[in-house]
């Protein structure tokens, strides 16, 4: 049986987990704001925590992807962003497509 | 509420005539500063296929939208489409807005804009807090400015 981690422990592990903590910045509707995440983590948390920081609501929202530097390439939700994003990128949050119409 | 050049209705409903010429939809975006979200002061007209029952805008037009206004630090207020006959938010219009923010406007112009430059016929949606799209009235919610 592994021992309880103690106070030291943890405080240690946040310490070490905010070094490794990288920026991204997320273009949406004409916004651009800056994010943190951390390299390890699937790239599906910051794309909610950007949904979220931009309050796009409601059942479609999830509709909006993240898009990398060249707005074209989707990142993969269930990978990690160090697989696919280098720190400091200009991401993109939008849909993949916008269709309409009356008979749609 | 939204005020809106009439200006910009005008080159709006221009660019859905050429566009659709009486045989297809059009989509366009009508769009303001990031820093008054309240002033309609311009439009986009994306790359788009079109039907005469319906549209699309790919992921590169939407792209492209996206790079556009981030340089330009604007944002789309209101997308705007045509339909041939009466003018409605169909499920697709529900489901697949370019923006899912409360207050996001959707205008429905009836007769692929053949009709006179203004808002008969046409139809207004507002997304609301919840994420759904509630049909709303111009007045209070769109006002013509000159």
């Amino acid at each position: 049986m592994s021992p309880l981690p103690t106070a030291t422990d943890e405080t240690s592990g946040e310490q070490q987990a905010a070094q490794h903590k990288q920026t991204v910045q997320i273009a949406f509707n004409g916004m651009n704001a800056s994010f943190e995440y951390d390299p390890e983590h699937k790239a599906e948390q910051v794309r909610v925590h950007a949904l979220d920081h931009y309050d796009v609501r409601g059942p479609e929202r999830h509709q909006d992807f993240l898009f990398g530097p060249d707005n074209q390439t989707e990142i993969k939700d269930d990978a990690t962003m160090a697989s696919q994003v280098e720190p400091g990128s200009q991401l993109y949050l939008r849909p993949r497509t916008a269709p309409g119409g009356a008979l749609q | 509420m939204m005020r809106m050049d009439q200006e910009v209705l005008e080159d709006a409903f221009g660019h859905l005539r050429r566009c659709g010429a009486g045989r297809a939809e059009c989509v366009l975006y009508l769009t303001g500063p990031v820093v008054d979200p309240t002033l309609i002061d311009g439009l986009m007209h994306p790359i788009h296929t079109a039907c005469p029952g319906g549209y699309d805008v790919p992921s590169d037009a939407i792209g492209e939208v996206w790079n556009e206004l981030l340089i330009r630090e604007r944002s789309v207020r209101v997308q705007v489409h045509t339909h041939p006959g009466v003018a409605y938010h169909s499920p697709t219009d529900d489901s697949h807005a370019l923006i899912h923010t409360a207050g996001f406007l959707s205008l429905v112009i009836p007769n692929f804009a053949l009709g006179h430059v203004g808002f008969d016929g046409a139809f207004l949606a507002e997304l609301n807090d919840q994420g759904r799209w509630t049909p709303v009235p111009f007045e209070g919610h769109l006002e013509l400015v000159r």
